[in-house]
């Protein structure tokens, strides 16, 4: 859906769209309506939150879903139908039924409405995440019974994000002909129904479709593409810094090697040998990585199954198992090879000769120096990227709300449809829903009001400029939620009883968004006088807010407040209040502080007013915070574990690389010190040598970086900024310490000592 | 007369004495062995003295030798450089003696393969805590290379010279920071006889000029050369017939 702009507006389907599209569509031969919704189980004691899906009979043809029990639907439950039949997951069968073999038997109840289960999908089954990630349906039932009916089936101006359309193309169709074959239909059948409407004047409407695949994926691919780019980088240090030790270790085995050699052994037995050394150390690992690998995948699919799609189909299989004996053979025979290569025959004689004095084994300074700045750059990299992520999650996670949060439940209450949804006994039942809640003894304020955590965005016009604003609005508030969120009011008033009462066109809003408006009346764009006295009395209107008429709504400014934080919106945001309706089925609790709070006691009290509602949603705003900062939670966490493994691997590649270094420098150190040269004098030495490659490996990864950024710059937008260059000095600083230790740590067993033992073995 | 002794004592002036060692005992200890490198040592290397130490594989020539230049530290027995008491100094304190007292020779020469002949020479001036300036290092290295007749070559990379070129640039750089005593460990091991005996020839040459040489050979025509021949055995000093021959005269 496209604006007079072009611009697109929204991706979602209106409800008699989505059924006549449907209906009338000829490209597909499989097809299916989908509406996504959660709903509470009434006919289980502790009433849980289900996610249901209502869905045509196709669905399961299309996905063609293996059943464990009974059977998927069929064309006796289509579209019209209006058949009260129900198939649950494997999970739900088993945590909610306890696998009870008599399921068929049973019977399950939303919404006042009986559904008998007919069917059980296979644990094999995997529900394609096409709404959203880690979604996974517990129940569908059948079309005829979703929620969206009542109010939106002849609503062709509301576009609905729960619903969907899933089809198979025919095969004469390709994507593009199928687009372009159903968009004209479409956009005049829409442009016919919403004629009434001026403010979609000019819009146009386009079908697109998008494969499985794409939708599934998402927006995930930069993600897992910069997730593959640092797990790579692991795996570049890794590899750099075993090889290292295997050249270490090779370098030690000289004289058993020698040995060998001496008494026959050709090139192609001494590989054989190192082969069987690398394959079991290989294996080993292997192993182990098998089982660190099983841990990830639990610590995955139990904290980040909402954020990357597929994740809960992780699991150690014949492929991966497969893949694991692939590289052990692949790595065995690649280490082998690298330290058979660095055998030299006249220097294992040389070896034997001189009783095992002096070093016939050596890698060249080049390979020493290329590994250094390697290890340097890829670390440096890496630890700046994964600095810089937790400082911008940690800040997310450590900026004040603004507002109240301690004891504060948000709830939202469900009713049922034979309650009109904004009549007089709807408004009047919760009315008396609010006056029991506060008569509880734990509660001290209610307000009928949305969650502050939850806000949307959209698009303000000052309707004397004509300037338009991107703003975040909540979902409707009453007189009594900035005092129960004790959020400071600035200027003018907060909502008052006769706002709400009468619906009045209000609005409050906050103090950046009022000096944003301010600044757009001043000719300088920099507005100094008093805000409030310019600001109060404007009339403002919201995109999409129009009369009956079809007029725009004109909504007056009454009051200015100190802006609050919403995680997950960008900082210091514009926001804005409106009233909410007197038939709100949302609510704030502010309970009084240690009382003992249960989602049973909301039933009971919800229960003793009226039976025609049922407790939707009811969780303290602590832990919706928590939830809506569970990104932030789990960046900063795998940030942390990743710049410590970093940190681990190039100071352990640093260390080997540099104490061979040292160690092959050993003679050259007993000389130095023979000759005068104290402890300082050799640590400087050490630094200063190894300093260039050290600083060649720092401008590397800047350049790594800014080809990073310059890559990924859309994605990082919100990332880059000036405490960038701190989060570098300090990665810098991190680094440099680390590479001080492996320049030190290796030299302090020859400068610690007396001279005579770098020297030993000299002659 | 000779002014080296071993297990004797002789009236010779304080003053001119350069090393001093009493009863130095050396004992290397693992988990299940005891070995007395040296026992007993007792020895007084006099100024202007050309001193050799000889003796079969194992004796303790080399752990000897190691001590004597503050390489390593003696078990037992107290030990004076110069009347200065150096049995127990700090590995810093060992470093200092050893770049102003003390010349050093190797039998692989030990030169810096990166650095050219003037920085190999001029390497323990740089470690002097009297921190010379370039124009003086210049000066002194200059000086030591012409004695060793090596100046034509200041701008070379040792792997650029031959045996004894090396080792006569190695004199250079002990000679370099005018020392007490060269401690001068077998150095024509590494050398055909032809370039030995010029190496010889250039450690006599500076003994008739002043310097003090202790120098460990197992060659006994290079030991015959040295004023005073001192033999180890099992770690003691045995009495030279030319320290017997000097105390008779």
């Amino acid at each position: 859906m496209t604006d007079n702009t072009g611009e697109l507006k929204s991706g979602n389907f209106s409800y008699p769209g989505l059924t006549h599209f449907y209906e009338k569509q000829t490209v597909f031969e499989q097809s299916a309506l989908i509406a996504y919704d959660t709903d509470v189980l009434t006919s289980s004691p502790t009433q849980p939150m289900m996610s249901t899906s209502y869905i045509t009979p196709d669905f399961f043809t299309l996905l063609n879903t293996p059943m464990v029990v009974g059977r998927s639907f069929e064309e006796t439950e289509a579209k019209e139908r209006f058949n009260p039949v129900a198939i649950i997951s494997y999970d739900t069968w088993k945590n909610e039924f306890n696998g009870d073999k008599d399921i068929l038997a049973n019977k399950i109840t939303f919404n006042n409405a009986s559904f008998r289960i007919v069917g059980v999908t296979a644990q094999s089954f995997i529900e394609p995440e096409l709404h959203e990630i880690g979604r996974q349906t517990q129940v569908w039932l059948p079309w005829d019974y979703n929620n969206l009916r009542s109010m939106y089936v002849d609503s062709w101006a509301y576009v609905r994000w729960e619903l969907a359309f899933v089809g198979k193309l025919k095969s004469d169709f390709s994507q593009v002909q199928a687009e372009q074959s159903i968009s004209p239909f479409l956009n005049e059948l829409w442009q016919e129904n919403v004629t009434q409407f001026d403010f979609y004047k000019g819009w146009q409407v386009k079908l697109s479709l998008k494969s499985f695949k794409s939708v599934i994926l998402g927006d995930n691919t930069n993600r897992l593409y910069l997730l593959l780019a640092s797990i790579t980088g692991l795996l570049v240090i890794a590899c750099a810094n075993i090889s290292n030790l295997f050249i270490s270790r090779t370098a030690q085995q000289q004289k058993p090697l020698a040995i060998h050699a001496a008494i026959g052994a050709t090139k192609k037995q001494l590989f054989k040998t190192l082969l069987v050394e690398t394959g079991l150390l290989m294996t080993l690992s292997a192993i182990v990585a098998l089982i660190v690998a099983s841990f990830g995948f639990f610590i995955l699919q139990h904290y980040l199954s909402e954020l990357l799609p597929r994740i809960n189909e992780l699991s150690l299989s014949v492929f991966t198992l497969s893949c694991a004996l692939l590289f052990v053979f692949f790595f065995a025979i690649l280490f082998a090879q690298l330290s058979n290569r660095m055998i030299n025959y006249q220097a294992l004689n040389h070896t034997l000769q001189s009783s095992g004095k002096g070093t016939g084994i050596q890698v060249s300074q080049r390979i020493r120096q290329c590994l250094i700045i390697s290890q340097v750059a890829i670390a440096t990299s890496l630890v700046f990227v994964n600095i810089s992520l937790f400082n911008s999650a940690t800040t997310v996670i450590n900026t004040p709300a603004g507002h109240k949060v301690d004891n504060i439940f948000s709830m939202t209450i469900a009713a049922d449809s034979s309650l009109p949804r904004r009549g007089e006994e709807t408004i009047s039942l919760l009315n008396e829903l609010k006056n029991s809640f506060l008569l509880l003894p734990q509660v001290e304020a209610i307000s009928q009001s949305s969650s502050p955590l939850r806000t949307n965005s959209s698009v303000f016009t000052d309707l004397g400029t004509e300037q338009a604003f991107d703003v975040e609005i909540s979902g409707g508030v009453d007189k009594d939620y900035f005092n129960l969120l004790e959020q400071t009011l600035l200027e003018g008033d907060y909502f008052s009883t006769d706002d709400i009462q009468n619906g009045h066109d209000v609005v409050v809003i906050n103090d950046i968004f009022a000096k944003k408006i301010a600044n757009s009346l001043a000719t300088n764009g920099n507005f100094t006088g008093n805000i409030a006295k310019k600001v109060i009395g404007r009339k403002i209107n919201i995109m999409g807010e129009v009369e009956k008429d079809g007029s725009s709504t004109e909504r007056t400014i009454v009051g200015i407040v100190k802006g609050t934080n919403i995680p997950d919106v960008k900082a210091n945001p514009m926001q804005a209040y409106r009233t909410s309706w007197r038939a709100s089925n949302d609510f704030l609790i502010k309970f009084k502080a240690n009382q003992k709070v249960s989602r049973e006691l909301m039933i009971s009290t919800i229960n003793s007013v009226s039976g025609k509602f049922t407790l939707f949603h009811f969780e303290s705003m602590a832990d919706t915070r928590k939830k809506i900062l569970f990104t932030h939670y789990t960046t900063a966490i795998t940030t942390t574990v990743l710049t410590l493994l970093t940190i681990f691997l190039a100071a352990i590649g640093l260390y080997g690389i540099l104490s061979y270094s040292t160690q092959s420098r050993r003679f050259e150190i007993g000389t130095r010190m023979a000759i005068g040269a104290k402890r300082k004098d050799l640590i400087t030495m050490i630094l200063k040598d190894n300093s260039a490659a050290l600083m060649v490996g720092a401008i590397t990864s800047v350049i790594i970086i800014l080809a990073l950024y310059l890559s990924f710059s859309e994605s990082l937008t919100d990332y880059v900024g000036t405490q960038l260059i701190s989060m570098f000095l300090i990665t810098l600083a991190l680094i440099s310490t680390i590479s001080f230790f492996a320049c030190y740590l290796p030299l302090r067993q020859y400068i610690n000592h007396p001279a005579i033992q770098s020297l030993k073995g000299s002659e | 007369m000779s002014n080296a002794q071993s297990n004797t004592a002789t009236n010779t002036p304080n003053n001119a004495i350069k090393i001093q060692m009493k009863n130095i005992g050396k004992v290397f200890e693992t988990e299940e062995l005891e070995t007395h490198a040296l026992q007993n040592i007792d020895m007084t290397i006099y100024s202007g003295d050309y001193v050799s130490i000889s003796g079969p594989s194992g004796c303790g020539k080399s752990t000897l030798l190691s001590i004597l230049g503050l390489l390593d530290m003696p078990t037992s027995g107290e030990y004076f450089i110069e009347g200065v008491n150096v049995t127990s100094l700090s590995l810093d304190e060992a470093a200092e003696i050893r770049n102003s007292k003390i010349g050093f020779i190797f039998q692989s020469f030990n030169l810096i393969d990166e650095l050219s002949v003037f920085d190999n020479v001029a390497l323990p001036l740089r470690y002097s805590s009297e921190k010379p300036t370039d124009a003086q290092i210049n000066k002194r290295v200059n000086e030591c290379l012409e004695m060793v007749g090596m100046s034509h070559r200041t701008s070379h990379k040792p792997n650029q010279l031959s045996g004894g070129q090396q080792q006569r640039i190695a004199i250079a750089r002990a000679l370099v920071a005018d020392p007490a005593i060269l401690l001068v460990d077998e150095p024509t091991g590494n050398l055909d006889s032809k370039s030995g005996d010029m190496v010889m020839d250039v450690l006599e040459e500076l003994n008739n000029k002043g310097t003090t040489i202790c120098m460990v050979t197992h060659d006994p025509r290079y030991a015959d050369m040295a004023k005073t021949q001192l033999k180890l055995l099992d770690g003691a000093i045995l009495q030279s017939p030319k320290v017997a021959k000097s105390i008779r005269d």
